[in-house]
C-alpha cells in the first residue's frame, strides 16, 4: 500500500474537497477546484507507474 | 444536506498530519531515510519562513506535503515519456505546475472552512476571479507553482552537483531563507 501513497493521498484530497463541498458547506461549485487534480490523478494512473520505480521524485 | 460528521480545524490538522506521515513513510521506504529527512526537514523550515500567517500546524505541514505529492506525480507522469525522461528542467517546471494543481483543492477547502493558509494571494490575474477556480484565486495557484518550482529546483540542484549527503543536507536547510526570497520574487514577477 505504501507504494501507492501518492495516488491514495490525491484520492484523499479529492474526497476531503467533496465532503466539504457537498456535505459540509453545500456549495457544489467548490468541486471545480478539484477538476485539475482529478485530471492529473487520472493521467498518473493511466501512465501506470504509480507504485513502481525508485529514485528521488 | 447536513454532514454526518462536522469537520473542524483539529480534524484538518489531524488529516494533514496523517497525510504527512504517510508521505514521509513513502519517502523513507521507496527512496531513503536521508531523502525523507532532508525533504520534510527543509520543507518545514521553508514553510515556517514562507508563511505570512501565524505558523500554525496546518500552514507548516501543507507546503512540503503539496510539493512532495507534486514531485511524485511528476515522476510518474514524466518518466513514462521518453522524450523528457531524465530532463531535470522539465521535472522542476512540471513539479511547479503540479504544486499549484495539488494545492488548489486544499486551498478551496481551507477558504470555505475559514482555516489558515500559509500565504494569502488575492491579486486579480488575467481578469480571472476565484469563482472560476472554485474559490481560490489564480494568484494563489501561481504562488504555489513558484514555491514548488523553487523548492524542488533547489533540491534537484543540490542532489546533482556531486555533494556528499552532509553538505547536501546542510545547504538545503541553510538555503531555505533564500528559497523563500526567490519564491517571493518569482511570485511578484507575474
Amino acid at each position: 500500500m505504501i507504494a501507492r501513497a501518492p495516488a491514495l493521498l490525491m484520492f484523499s484530497v479529492l474526497a476531503l474537497l467533496a465532503w466539504v463541498a457537498l456535505l459540509q458547506r453545500g456549495e457544489p461549485a467548490l468541486l471545480v477546484a478539484g477538476v485539475p487534480a482529478a485530471v492529473v490523478l487520472g493521467l498518473y494512473l493511466l501512465a501506470g507507474r504509480s507504485g513502481r520505480g525508485r529514485g528521488a521524485p | 444536506m447536513n454532514a454526518p460528521i462536522d469537520l473542524g480545524l483539529h480534524d484538518y490538522q489531524f488529516y494533514l498530519t496523517g497525510c504527512t506521515v504517510f508521505a514521509a513513510a513513502h519517502a523513507y521506504r521507496k527512496l531513503s531515510p536521508f531523502f525523507c529527512v532532508s525533504w520534510f526537514g527543509a520543507g518545514w523550515i521553508f514553510a515556517y519562513l514562507w508563511t505570512e500567517a501565524r505558523p500554525a500546524p496546518e500552514v507548516v505541514l501543507l507546503p512540503p506535503l503539496v510539493f512532495y505529492l507534486a514531485a511524485a506525480l511528476t515522476k510518474g507522469l514524466v518518466e513514462t515519456r521518453g522524450i523528457v525522461r531524465g530532463n531535470h528542467l522539465v521535472h522542476v517546471l512540471m513539479t511547479g505546475v503540479l504544486s499549484g494543481v495539488v494545492a488548489l483543492p486544499l486551498l478551496a477547502v481551507a477558504d470555505a472552512m475559514g482555516w489558515g493558509v500559509p500565504r494569502p494571494a488575492s491579486r486579480l490575474l488575467f481578469g480571472l476571479s476565484g469563482r472560476w477556480l472554485g474559490g481560490p484565486t489564480l494568484d494563489a495557484v501561481w504562488l504555489w507553482m513558484t514555491a514548488g518550482a523553487v523548492f524542488y529546483g533547489a533540491y534537484k540542484l543540490l542532489d546533482h552537483v556531486g555533494l556528499n549527503r552532509t553538505w547536501q543536507l546542510l545547504l538545503m536547510l541553510g538555503s531555505t531563507p533564500f528559497l523563500v526570497m526567490t519564491a517571493e520574487w518569482m511570485h511578484g514577477w507575474l
